[in-house]
C-alpha cells in the first residue's frame, strides 16, 4: 500500500493483469491492480501520469483495456468475468468511463487551477506577501486563504480575461483511423467543443435541439466533422444537418459585410470615384468572379468566416450570446435596432482621419494629455447652481491705474536695512541658531529613536500590512447578522490571536534583543488588536446573554 | 516652424521636420519659381502631403500674383479627405502663428454619390442612379417646365442653391464631404452645385484625378481654372494606367442592343415632338447651323470627349443635322459595330481601317463621325430627355465614333471574341484602346503652369517624362534618412530545401515552390509580432496557392500564430476581412492578410505601426502579358517612346511590388520588414528598379537569402526595434529643429544629399 488510505470507487474482480488474476481498483487519485491473495499493490498508477486508455475492438475474443502512460509504458487488463462475454464487456465500459471521468478531473483543473493562483500571486506582491504571512505560517489555511481573502483582490484586479480561441482549433483534432477496420474516429475534448460552439452559435443551437433526442452526441460530431466547417473541401449544399447552419452564418455574414460598409476607414467598396455614364456592368457578361474556382472562392470565404468567428466569441459579452442564440434559433428574422447610429460614425470618422494624418514624432514634446471629464448627466452639469460671483469687478481702466500705482511704488521703494531690527537682539538670535546647529550635528548618530534600521523598517511595515488585513476582515464583519458572518468573526477572531501570538509578539521579540528597539515599537499595532478583542468579547458577551 | 525655404517663410504645423522634407520643399519651390513642371519621389511615410500644402499654401500667400491656386488630385476618397484634414490643420496653425484670419478656402470635390442630400435621390446609393436622378429634378428644361406644372418635382436643395447660393461665395474655411453636405443642410443648398461652384474661386481644391484626366469630366469641372494653377498629382505612380483608360471604351453585344433600344426611344421622341411641337427641333437645327460652339454653350449634360478647338468653329455637317437623319445615321452606325463584333478570332485593326471599312460598308464618312457626340448631346437637350444614364449605351457609341474618327494615332481597335478571364463564355468585345498616356495628360500640361507628379514610387524616374511626354524643371529621388535602420528590406530567393522560389509562370505551380512560399509565411508568423501582409501576384494565383495550402496543412499552421484573413474578389466581403485584420491586430491577437497585388488593398489602405509589421511580397507582380491590349501599348511604346518591352513591363511590375510594401512605413517611429520573396528580384535589373529609398536599405548580405537566414536575420532586429526609441535619438539626424536647419552646414548637408541624385 502506498501513501495513505484513500476511498475505493470502484472496484473490479476478476482482472487478469500479466496472466496473474486479480482486482482492479479505482480511487480518487490513482488505478491499482492487486493479486489475489496478495494485500499490495503490484499496478499502482496516479492519473495525472496517465496519457490515454485504449479499449480491444469489439471483435477481439479477449476483451482488454490498455493504459499508455507519459513515458510510453503500458499496462494491459483483461476483463475476464466467468459470468458472460457481455458482462465482460459491460464490466470494462464502466471502468472505461469512470476512468476517463476521474482523468478528466485529475488532469486539468488542478493544474489550470494552480497556475491561475501563482500567477495572482506573482502579479500582486502584497497578496503573495500575505499568503506567506498567513497561510506558510499556517495561521490560515490556504483554502480559507483563498476564499476569504484573495477574492477581493481578484474583484479589485477588474474582470478576469477569458482564454480566446486558438486559431487552429479545427487543426488541432486529428482523425485516427482505427488500424483494423478502417473507421475514422475523432478525438474531442470539452475545449474543442466549446471553441466550436464559441466560434459558430449556430452549431451550439443545432446541438442542443439534436443531441441527445435525434442523434448521439458522438453521431453529431462525427457529422459536423463531416460537414463544410471541419473539411471545407465538402460541399455544404448536400443534405446535412448543418447545412442550416451554413445559411445562418451566410446571413450572419452578409450582416457584417453591410456593416463593414458603414466603416470610413475600411471601406473599399468605393474608394474611388466611379466614373459618371460607365457601361463597364454591361461589357462583363460573365461577372467580377470570373475565372476564380468557386470551390477555392468558398474555402477562402470559410477561412474569413471562421477567423471572424472567431474574433467575435472574444468580444462577446454574456448578453451578446444571448441575443445571438435567440437569433439563431429563427434565422429569418432580424434583430431590431441594427441600424448604426450614423452621429457616432460621423465623429469617429474625423477622429480617426486626425489619427491617420498626424506624425508623432514631429509633434512637439510640449503638447501634454490633459485630463479629460466625463460627465454622465450633462444637464446637470449645465444648469447646476452657478458660481457665485460676490467680487465686485473692476473697470478696465482702474486695473491698469492700480497696475500702474504698484508699478511706480516698486520702483521707488528703497529698503532701510540699516533700523530694521535692534542689534543687539539679532545678534543674541544668530547665537541661539547656531547653538541649536551645532548640538544637532554632533547628536545626530545617537538620536535615533524614531529612525529605524532599514531591515527592521522593511519587516515592520510587512507585520502591519498583514495585520491590517487580517483586521480589515474583522471589522468587515460587523455587524454580524447572517450566520456565515458570525462564523467568519469567530474565525477572524481566532486568526488574530494566532497572528498575535505567532508573528507578533516573535516580531517584538527580535526587534527588542536583536535591534535594542523600545519595546513600545508595536505599542499602535497591539493597540489595534486590543481593540479588536475588546469589540469582540463584548459582542460575545451580548450575544450570549 | 516657420521655415525659410529659399526665401519664401513656409509655415509647417510641426515643431520638427524630417530633412527629406526640407528638401522636397526646396525641389518644389524652384519648380514653382520656374513655372514648370516637375516629378519627384519622396518616401511614403515621410509626410509628402502635409509638406506639399505648407509649400504651396505658403507660397500662395506670399505671391498670390504669381499661383492662385492648388489644384490637388489624389486617387481614392479617403486620401482626398486626409488631404483636407491636413490642410485644416495647417489653416489652424497658419492663423495661430500670425494671428489674425487667414482668409483661404479649401474644399474636396466628389461625386453626387458623395455629396448629395435630397433624401428622395441619394436613397439610391449607386453612383450611376443618384447622377441620373439629380439630372432628372435640375436639368434646366426640367424646371422651366416645372415652373408651368406645379405637380413636377423639383430638388429644394438646388432650387435654394441656384435662387442664393451663386452670389455668396463659401466661406472661407476647409470643406471636407461631411463638412459640405452640414454646410448644406444648413443653408439648404445642395451641396454638389455648391462645390462645383466653389472650385472656380477655392483656393485649394482636392478632387480625383478624373476631374482633370478624364476629358469628357474635366471639360465639366476643370474647364474655368486658371493657368496660374499648380497641379499635384499624389500617388502618381500609375498616372499612365489611369490616363490611358480614361481615353478607351469597350463597347460589346449587348452594349450595341442598349444603344439600338435607345435609338429607337429617340426616335419615338422625335415622331412626338415633330406632331407636338415642330419648332423645337427648327431651332436646334437653326442653332446648329450657327456653330457647334454656339450649340455647345447650352448645359453640360454630356461632354463631348477631347475635340481639337478647331473642330468647335466648324459646322455640323449637314449629314446629321436634321433629327431624323442623325437617329438613322446612328442606327446604320450600330448596325456596323454589331456586325464587326461577330468575329471567331481576334481582330486588330487601326482607327483608319475602321473608318475605310465604316466608308466602304455603311456609307459613313470620317466628319460627321467626329460631330457625333456633340450632336448627341444636342439632339439630348432638345428633345428634353430627362433619364440620361438610360442613354448610356448610346453615349459611349457616340463617344468611340468621336475618338476613332479624331485620332488615327496612338489608337487601336482590338474586337475579342471572348472575355480575358473567361474564355468559354462567347462575348465578343470591341475596345478601343488608347495606347498613348500623353493624350489624355496633354491639356494638364499645357494648360497649366505646373504640374506636380509625385509618389512614394516612381523609380525609375526618366520613365515618366517619357510616357508621359513633357519635360520636367526638376526631377529627384529622395532618400529616407533614419536614426535607426526602421526598415529592412530582404529578398528571400530560396526555401530551405534551397529550390528556388519564383512565381514564374513555369514554376509557380511546382508544388515545391508552393510549399516553400508556405513555409516561408508560417515561420514569419511563428517571429513576427502583430499584423502582416502577404501580397500575391494575381488573385487567381492566391486562389490556387491557399487550396494547395490548405492541402499541405499550411493553412492550420498558419492558424496556430495568427488569424488568417484573405482578399475576395467582392469588395464588401474583402472590407469585412480587413475590418476584422485591424481588430485582430488592435486586440494583440495578430492577423494575416492575404492580399493581391494592383488589388484595392494594395492601393487604398495603410498598415502603419502593428497593423503591418511585414509585408511579403510573393512573386513578381507582372501584368498578364498574354493580353492582346498590353501587346498592343507595349508595341506602341517600343516604336515610339524607344521603350523597350522588357523594361516596361519590369518598370510596372517593381512600381507595384514598391507600392505594396511602402504601405508598411508612416513616420520614423513605425517599423517595418519588407520581404521580397522570388529569386528573381535579385538580379540587378529588378533590384535597380525599386525606389532609391528602398534600395539603400538592401544590404548586400540581405540579398539572396533562404527562409532560415532570413529568419535569422528577423530576429535580432525585431528585438533591437523594440527597444524604446526617442527623440533624442532621432534629432539631427533624421530629424530637424529650426534651430539646425538654420545652421548653414545643417543645410548645405541637406542639400548635398538631395542633389546626388540631380
Amino acid at each position: 500500500m502506498s501513501g495513505e488510505r484513500e476511498d475505493i470507487l470502484l472496484q473490479v474482480n476478476h482482472v487478469r493483469y500479466k496472466k496473474n488474476n486479480g482486482q482492479l481498483y479505482l480511487s480518487q487519485s490513482r488505478v491499482g491492480w492487486m493479486m489475489d491473495d496478495s494485500d499490495t499493490f503490484a499496478v499502482s498508477v496516479q492519473y495525472s501520469d496517465i496519457r490515454t486508455q485504449k479499449i480491444s475492438p469489439e471483435g477481439k475474443p479477449k476483451v482488454q483495456l490498455q493504459i499508455v502512460l507519459h513515458d510510453m509504458t503500458t499496462h494491459t487488463f483483461h476483463f475476464c468475468t466467468p459470468e458472460s462475454r457481455d458482462k465482460q464487456v459491460a464490466e470494462r465500459n464502466q471502468t472505461k468511463e469512470r476512468l476517463a471521468q476521474l482523468m478528466d478531473k485529475r488532469k486539468r483543473l488542478p493544474p489550470d487551477d494552480l497556475v491561475e493562483k501563482k500567477r495572482m500571486l506573482d502579479e500582486n506582491e502584497q497578496l503573495c506577501q500575505l499568503y506567506r504571512d498567513l497561510v506558510a505560517t499556517e495561521i490560515i489555511s490556504g483554502d480559507e486563504f483563498w476564499k476569504e481573502i484573495a477574492v477581493q483582490y481578484k474583484n479589485s484586479m477588474g474582470p478576469n480575461q477569458e482564454m480566446g480561441i486558438s486559431g487552429a482549433f479545427l487543426a488541432d483534432i486529428k482523425p485516427q483511423t482505427d488500424g483494423s477496420n478502417g473507421k475514422v474516429q475523432y478525438n474531442i475534448t470539452p475545449e474543442i467543443m466549446s471553441a466550436v460552439f464559441k466560434t459558430y452559435p449556430a452549431v451550439k443551437k443545432k446541438h442542443s435541439e439534436y443531441v441527445p433526442h435525434r442523434m448521439s452526441e458522438a453521431e453529431f460530431w462525427t457529422r459536423f466533422f463531416q460537414s463544410h466547417y471541419y473539411s471545407v473541401h465538402t460541399n455544404s449544399g448536400s443534405e446535412n444537418v448543418f447545412s442550416e447552419c451554413a445559411k445562418y452564418d451566410d446571413k450572419e455574414w452578409n450582416r457584417d459585410v453591410l456593416s463593414a460598409r458603414n466603416d470610413p476607414m475600411c471601406d473599399l467598396t468605393d474608394i474611388y470615384e466611379d466614373k459618371p455614364m460607365s457601361i463597364e456592368n454591361d461589357i462583363r457578361i460573365a461577372g467580377a468572379k470570373a475565372g476564380s474556382n468557386i470551390m477555392h472562392a468558398t474555402m477562402i470565404k470559410r477561412f474569413n468566416q471562421q477567423s471572424v468567428g472567431i474574433l467575435k466569441a472574444h468580444t462577446y459579452t454574456e448578453k451578446e450570446k444571448v441575443l445571438d442564440e435567440l437569433a439563431a434559433q429563427n434565422p429569418d428574422s432580424l434583430p431590431n435596432g441594427d441600424a448604426e447610429p450614423v452621429v457616432e460614425v460621423q465623429k469617429s470618422k474625423k477622429a480617426r482621419l486626425e489619427e491617420k494624418i498626424s506624425y508623432n514624432d514631429l509633434e512637439g514634446p510640449s503638447k501634454v494629455e490633459s485630463a479629460s471629464l466625463t460627465i454622465n448627466q450633462t444637464h446637470r452639469y449645465l444648469t447646476g447652481p452657478t458660481e457665485y460671483t460676490s467680487m465686485q469687478s473692476l473697470e478696465p481702466q482702474q486695473v491698469t491705474l492700480l497696475q500702474h500705482h504698484l508699478a511706480t511704488e516698486v520702483s521707488c521703494w528703497t529698503p532701510n536695512l540699516t533700523d530694521t531690527q535692534d542689534p543687539d537682539a539679532a545678534y543674541l538670535q544668530l547665537q541661539r541658531f547656531s547653538d541649536v546647529c551645532r548640538r544637532g550635528r554632533t547628536s545626530a548618530g545617537s538620536r535615533s529613536g524614531d529612525e529605524l534600521p532599514r531591515k527592521l523598517h522593511k519587516e515592520l511595515t510587512l507585520v502591519y500590512s498583514s495585520a491590517g488585513e487580517l483586521l480589515r476582515h474583522f471589522w468587515a464583519c460587523f455587524p454580524p447578522r447572517t450566520p456565515q458572518l458570525q462564523e467568519k468573526l469567530h474565525k477572524m477572531h481566532q486568526t488574530l490571536g494566532r497572528y498575535h501570538d505567532r508573528t507578533i509578539r516573535p516580531f517584538r521579540d527580535m526587534a527588542v534583543n536583536d535591534y535594542n528597539c523600545n519595546v513600545n515599537i508595536l505599542d499602535h499595532l497591539l493597540g489595534m488588536i486590543n481593540i479588536a478583542n475588546t469589540k469582540y468579547e463584548n459582542w460575545k458577551a451580548r450575544n450570549c446573554r | 516652424m516657420i521655415l525659410n525655404v529659399d526665401g519664401l517663410p513656409v509655415y509647417f504645423p510641426y515643431e520638427f521636420i524630417y530633412p527629406e522634407q526640407y528638401s522636397y520643399m526646396l525641389d518644389l519651390k524652384r519648380a514653382l519659381d520656374a513655372k514648370g513642371h516637375c516629378l519627384l519621389e519622396m518616401p511614403s511615410g515621410t509626410g509628402k502631403t502635409i509638406t506639399l500644402l505648407s509649400l504651396i499654401v505658403s507660397y500662395l500667400k506670399a505671391f498670390p500674383q504669381n499661383l492662385s491656386k492648388l489644384i490637388y488630385c489624389s486617387r481614392t476618397i479617403p486620401e482626398i479627405e486626409k488631404v483636407i484634414e491636413e490642410l485644416r490643420k495647417l489653416k489652424a496653425y497658419i492663423e495661430k502663428e500670425t494671428g489674425e484670419v487667414f482668409n483661404f478656402t479649401g474644399l474636396a470635390l466628389a461625386s453626387r454619390k458623395h455629396l448629395c442630400i435630397n433624401a428622395e435621390v441619394n436613397k439610391a446609393r449607386e453612383g450611376k442612379l443618384i447622377d441620373s436622378g439629380c439630372h432628372a429634378l435640375t436639368a434646366s428644361y426640367v424646371r422651366s417646365r416645372a415652373q408651368r406644372d406645379d405637380t413636377i418635382p423639383q430638388c429644394d436643395f438646388f432650387e435654394k442653391f441656384d435662387l442664393h447660393g451663386k452670389e455668396f461665395p463659401l466661406p472661407s474655411g476647409c470643406y471636407n464631404l461631411d463638412d459640405l453636405r452640414e454646410y448644406g443642410h444648413q443653408k439648404g443648398w445642395c451641396p454638389y452645385f455648391l462645390a462645383r461652384h466653389a472650385v472656380v474661386n477655392a483656393n485649394v481644391v482636392v478632387y480625383s484625378y478624373h476631374y482633370l484626366l478624364d476629358p469628357k469630366i474635366s471639360e465639366i469641372v476643370s474647364k474655368e481654372m486658371k493657368r496660374e494653377s499648380c497641379v499635384v498629382f499624389d500617388e502618381a505612380h500609375n498616372i499612365d494606367n489611369i490616363c490611358v483608360d480614361s481615353m478607351s471604351i469597350h463597347i460589346n453585344r449587348k452594349v450595341l442592343d442598349k444603344a439600338k433600344n435607345c435609338i429607337s426611344t429617340l426616335h419615338d421622341h422625335v415622331q412626338r415632338i415633330k406632331e407636338s411641337d415642330s419648332n423645337r427641333l427648327q431651332e436646334e437645327y437653326n442653332r446648329l447651323l450657327a456653330g457647334l460652339r454656339q450649340a455647345s454653350r447650352q448645359e453640360d449634360v454630356v461632354a463631348n470627349p477631347i475635340l481639337p478647338h478647331d473642330v468647335l468653329e466648324e459646322n455640323i455637317p449637314g449629314t446629321i443635322r436634321t433629327a431624323d437623319f442623325f437617329v438613322s445615321f446612328m442606327r446604320r452606325l450600330v448596325d456596323f459595330l454589331k456586325h464587326r463584333l461577330t468575329v471567331t478570332h481576334a481582330v486588330q485593326e487601326s482607327p483608319a481601317g475602321i473608318l475605310r471599312d465604316l466608308k466602304n460598308r455603311a456609307f459613313i464618312e470620317r466628319k460627321p463621325l467626329r460631330f457625333c457626340s456633340e450632336r448627341l448631346a444636342s439632339i439630348i437637350r432638345s428633345l428634353e430627355l430627362t433619364d440620361v444614364s438610360d442613354l448610356a449605351p448610346l453615349i459611349a457609341v457616340a463617344h468611340f465614333a468621336t475618338l476613332v474618327s479624331t485620332y488615327l494615332q496612338g489608337f487601336l481597335v482590338i474586337i475579342e471574341p471572348f472575355e480575358e478571364k473567361a474564355p468559354n463564355i462567347p462575348n465578343p468585345i470591341m475596345y478601343l484602346r488608347c495606347l498613348d498616356s500623353s493624350i489624355a495628360i496633354k491639356p494638364v500640361f499645357t494648360k497649366f503652369q505646373t504640374v506636380v507628379i509625385t509618389s512614394g514610387t516612381l523609380s525609375p524616374l526618366d520613365m515618366y517624362p517619357k510616357i508621359l511626354d513633357f519635360h520636367p524643371v526638376i526631377q529627384n529621388s529622395f532618400t529616407m534618412t533614419l536614426a535607426r535602420s526602421c526598415i529592412l528590406p530582404m529578398i528571400v530567393t530560396k526555401g530551405n530545401d534551397q529550390v528556388a522560389m519564383s512565381s514564374k509562370f513555369e514554376s509557380r505551380d511546382d508544388p515545391a515552390v508552393v510549399r516553400n512560399y508556405g513555409k516561408l509565411l508560417v515561420e514569419m508568423a511563428t517571429i513576427i509580432p502583430d499584423g502582416m501582409v502577404c501580397f500575391f501576384t494575381s488573385y487567381l494565383y492566391l486562389e490556387n496557392v491557399v487550396a494547395t495550402w490548405y492541402d499541405h496543412g499550411i493553412i492550420n499552421d498558419l492558424q496556430r500564430h495568427k488569424l488568417v484573413f484573405i482578399e475576395t474578389q467582392d469588395d464588401a466581403e474583402t472590407s469585412l476581412a480587413l475590418l476584422n485584420y485591424m481588430k485582430a491586430c488592435d486586440k494583440g491577437r495578430g492577423g494575416i492578410l492575404l492580399a493581391v497585388a494592383r488589388g484595392k488593398v494594395s492601393e487604398g489602405i495603410d498598415f502603419d505601426h502593428h497593423y503591418g509589421r511585414c509585408v511579403i511580397m510573393m512573386g513578381i507582380p507582372f501584368m498578364y502579358t498574354q493580353s492582346r491590349i498590353l501587346k498592343a501599348r507595349l508595341e506602341y511604346l517600343r516604336s515610339q517612346f524607344n521603350i523597350r518591352e522588357n523594361d516596361f513591363l519590369t518598370f510596372d511590375a517593381m512600381r507595384h511590388a514598391a507600392q505594396c510594401v511602402g504601405r508598411v512605413m508612416r513616420g520614423k517611429t513605425d517599423y517595418g520588414i519588407m520581404l521580397f520573396a522570388d529569386k528573381r528580384f535579385f538580379r540587378a535589373d529588378k533590384r535597380n528598379k525599386l525606389p532609391r529609398w528602398i534600395q539603400e536599405y538592401i544590404t548586400d548580405h540581405a540579398c539572396d537569402l533562404s527562409t532560415e537566414e532570413a529568419v535569422q536575420i528577423i530576429r535580432p532586429w525585431l528585438r533591437q526595434m523594440a527597444q524604446p526609441f526617442t527623440r533624442d535619438d532621432q534629432l539631427g539626424v533624421s530629424l530637424l529643429t529650426l534651430e539646425q536647419l538654420n545652421s548653414v552646414e545643417n543645410v548645405e548637408k541637406v542639400q548635398k544629399r538631395a542633389q546626388q541624385t540631380m
